[in-house]
């Protein structure tokens, strides 16, 4: 209570008394530079509240129409939720401070109501803040999509359980009570992911939100995925859980699948390096959705042990998608703003020119991979399939979902090896990339919080849990091996980092006498007259797994041949149904 | 005395290393018509490589080091997981299933970062060849291990490894035995050490074997779950867990070498011990469900 309030003190006035200086026109710009101290605040006040376990509140303001005051909740879902989105975003606003000040507030305002949102018409507000906001700020949004989202919102807030007079009941709260039909279970699970896939749906377009400028898409990132996710973890994970898991996992698991297979491809192959970093927050927001669908067939079996795991994983994958991606796509602007180009054929030799750029792309490159934070994404929903009996149709479909999920962990050491190698290892491809400057200290600081908030979550044994456990009470109290991974793993990263210095300072000896390269690899050293190396026998990024698409182009063609052939038939029938009888 | 059980197992691991990757070396050679090597000439080069004059060669990269002793630490931290002879480890209820995985996974990719490191046109095929093989190899790799926890009943390595699926049926376990053999076939071989001499060499060259050596004897204790003491200290039944252990790791040596081809992999990712692999890991997970469906 004491959070909600102290949150709800510091949005409030701040928020009226910006928006109303911010009309004039003197003093916007100081305000606007001063406004990332408002979700600063509020991540603290989430990271306070979360670490001392104060995460019980409920608030009803009177604001709002006649009989529908704003109601205002604080849990653990939300204080989690709050801190994965204001961090980042703190960060975002003090790295450019915003061009329109004014919307900026409002964008601020509407996503802390999304996330404190107790009932429909709070959270009317907030999506209606947001989305109008954002159509100011970045021209990626639409006043269309924001119509939608409140066509959606009033669809969802019908469907929930009347007040026992028969009116309607907006709060949340109340959904819980009633046991759906499998039918209404389905249906509104599909609302709920429509609803969160119209607010995430910027995030499936990587060439868009790299072509932001001024950290736009990084200031998108940070406020998409968290509230999206948000959506479903408070309708799909918190209120309708125990009635509609079923129909979640029949929606949930294909649609994950399909968008974290779809956004790795992307990030795999995009010869752009801005582009590949862009699509790796859709990767780990559809990672997460796929978590969620293991948690809600689980739950559908009443297996509770890999349930809570798939929960867990579900929880930090939103976690990382809030930190990391806006700090991938705002260090790759970083980057390729100072080597000259986006291309990853263009890059390379950039860790020695930025190392500080390499190490923060390193860790952040971590939450991909099964490695620190990346530990509690992929491999703890993997973790989960791995404790799931298979029973009934789930003998048949459990193999399947340990199948995509082996792909999606098998692309992490593919995606963050081709990007980290080409990007930052080798000699320089350019003379612009070899005379890159690391970036200005501000910059570079900045993004450091974030990595070193992902750092921490990776690497200090017990702080995921804390972290995690508000929103997933069962999970301290559980068996004792979910408590062990997610002790061991972050143990394991630390040993294996401390042992991989030490042999490594072992193996380097000073006072090597130096040799030169007389053959490597079958190639001579590179002549004088080419300082940049032999185009002919340089790396291309479109070389590095071309086996890969050459090895599914049979499979493919023969689906497209198919494919052909039902549109075919289809068509032929169609004519066939259209054409006037014989005679 | 898990402290001192822990530490004998890890030695035990650490100097069965060169004399595998020996093994493994002679196997090869025997099978290609070569003069073998002595299984036992590695504890030499490699010690002659440690005490070598060290030499830097002119713009090669501390990259490859670094990765290579990632590497060899990652695999050094599964080793010490891993139960050869007791499963009375100071780490035995960290040894989950999902973590040694990852372990093995990150001591397996990170020296590729090394081929990368030369920014040469080979070391990026070679690297994105092992990379995309890793990819299409997953789904067989997961559901073999997915089967084998299912019968085992846990996820933790010691309990499946005593326990060892009592009462669970044969075919299942056959089937995912067959797909990790068919794997290793179609595997391509390990990474050569690019840009590494002295003991960056050493380091590299040791992370591949060790590596291979806890696959194998992960793959031992997942499939042939015998001959492990539980937590009663006995240096008699560590003695000869030890011997059944060094037997174990021949035997399955001995059948990988003599499964792998020839002659090296192709460019083609999707080969037919690929599918072959693929297709018995599905069958086996289908299999281990079949009382329950």
């Amino acid at each position: 209570m004491l959070a909600l309030g102290a949150v709800t003190l510091l949005f409030g006035p701040i928020m009226l008394g910006g928006a109303a200086l911010a009309l004039v026109a003197r003093l916007r710009r100081p305000i606007g530079a001063m406004l990332w101290l408002v979700p600063l605040a509020s991540a603290a006040v989430a990271l306070l509240a979360l670490l001392s376990g104060e995460t019980r509140g409920a608030l009803v303001l009177p604001l709002g129409l006649p009989g529908f005051p704003l109601t205002l909740v604080w849990d653990g879902v939300s204080a989690l939720f709050l801190l994965a989105l204001t961090l980042p975003l703190a960060v975002i606003l003090r790295l450019s401070s915003p061009a329109r000040p004014a919307a900026s507030g409002v964008l601020v305002a509407g996503l802390h109501a999304i996330i404190l949102a107790g009932d429909a018409y709070a959270l009317l507000v907030g999506l209606a803040l947001t989305l109008a906001s954002l159509a100011r700020l970045a021209a990626i949004s639409r006043p269309r999509l924001a119509a939608i989202a409140l066509v959606w919102l009033l669809l969802l807030a019908a469907q929930a359980p009347p007040l026992p007079d028969g009116t309607p009941n907006p709060v949340f709260a109340a959904w819980r009570a009633p046991a759906l039909s499998p039918l209404a279970g389905l249906g509104l699970s599909a609302l709920v992911l429509a609803g969160a896939g119209l607010v995430a749906a910027p995030l499936f377009r990587p060439a868009r939100l790299a072509a932001c400028a001024n950290n736009e898409g990084a200031l998108l990132i940070a406020s998409l995925a968290p509230s999206a996710l948000y959506l479903v973890a408070r309708f799909l994970v918190d209120l309708l859980a125990p009635s509609a898991a079923g129909a979640t996992a029949a929606l949930a698991l294909p649609l994950g699948a399909a968008l974290a297979l779809g956004a790795a491809a992307r990030a795999a192959w995009a010869e752009d390096f801005l582009i590949a970093c862009a699509a790796l927050p859709g990767w780990l927001v559809g990672e997460s959705v796929f978590a969620l669908g293991i948690s809600a067939w689980a739950r559908h079996l009443d297996l509770a042990a890999p349930t809570r795991d798939a929960t867990a994983a579900f929880f930090f994958l939103a976690l990382l998608a809030a930190f990391a991606g806006p700090l991938w796509l705002a260090l790759a602007a970083v980057i390729t703003r100072e080597a000259g180009s986006r291309h990853l054929a263009r890059l390379g030799g950039l860790a020695w020119r930025m190392p500080k750029a390499a190490l923060l792309a390193g860790i952040a490159l971590t939450t991909v991979l099964p490695l620190g934070p990346g530990f509690f994404g992929a491999p703890l929903a993997l973790t989960a399939l791995l404790r799931a009996p298979g029973v009934g149709l789930g003998a048949v479909v459990l193999p399947m979902l340990v199948a995509v999920l082996g792909i999606l962990l098998a692309l992490a050491p593919f995606v963050a090896v081709r990007l980290f190698g080409l990007g930052f290892l080798g000699p320089p491809r350019t003379p612009r990339a070899s005379a890159a400057e690391p970036p200005r200290a501000p910059e570079a600081n900045l993004l450091t919080v974030l990595a070193a908030a992902l750092a921490l979550l990776g690497g200090v044994p017990g702080l995921g849990v804390a972290l995690i456990a508000p929103a997933l009470p069962g999970l301290r109290g559980g068996d004792p091996e979910t408590a062990i991974l997610l002790v061991a793993a972050p143990l394991a990263t630390l040993i294996a980092i401390g042992l991989g210095v030490g042999l490594f300072l072992v193996a380097s000896r000073h006072g090597a006498r130096p040799v030169a390269t007389v053959w490597e690899e079958g190639y001579g050293p590179r002549p004088a007259w080419l300082p940049f190396g032999d185009p002919a026998t340089m790396i291309a990024p479109e070389i590095l797994g071309a086996e890969l698409p050459a090895s599914l182009a049979p499979a493919k063609a023969w689906l497209r041949h198919w494919l052909r052939r039902l549109d075919a038939a289809w068509r032929a029938a169609y004519e066939a149904f259209l054409a006037p009888p014989c005679g | 005395m898990r402290l001192i059980a822990t530490a004998l197992n890890l030695a035990l691991l650490l100097a069965a290393t060169p004399g595998f990757a020996g093994l493994l070396a002679s196997i090869a050679a025997w099978r290609a018509g070569r003069p073998a090597p002595s299984p036992l000439s590695p504890y030499r080069s490699w010690q002659a490589l440690w005490r070598a004059e060290p030499v830097v060669v002119a713009e090669a990269s501390p990259i490859a080091a670094g990765a290579a002793a990632f590497s060899l630490a990652s695999a050094i931290l599964a080793a010490a997981l891993i139960p050869s002879f007791t499963t009375a480890l100071v780490g035995a209820p960290l040894a989950l299933l999902p973590l040694l995985i990852v372990l093995l996974v990150l001591a397996e990719t990170a020296p590729l970062l090394s081929h990368l490191a030369t920014g040469t046109m080979a070391g990026g095929i070679d690297a994105g060849r092992r990379l995309a093989f890793f990819v299409v190899a997953s789904p067989a790799l997961f559901l073999a291990l997915w089967a084998l926890a299912q019968l085992g009943g846990s996820i933790t390595l010691s309990v499946i490894a005593v326990q060892g699926g009592a009462g669970s049926p044969l075919l299942p376990h056959l089937l995912a035995m067959a797909a990790l053999l068919a794997l290793a076939r179609a595997a391509p071989s390990a990474a050569p050490s690019l840009g590494s001499h002295g003991r960056a060499r050493v380091l590299a060259l040791a992370a591949s074997a060790l590596t291979r050596l806890c696959a194998a004897s992960l793959f031992a204790a997942l499939s042939v779950p015998y001959g492990l003491s539980g937590d009663a200290p006995s240096p008699a039944a560590w003695g000869f867990g030890a011997l059944l252990w060094a037997g174990k790791i021949a035997f399955v040596t001995l059948v990988f070498g003599l499964v792998r081809g020839t002659r090296p992999a192709g460019a083609r990712l999707l080969t037919a011990s690929l599918a072959t692999a693929t297709l018995c890991a599905f069958a086996a997970a289908l299999l281990s469900e079949a009382p329950r469906i």
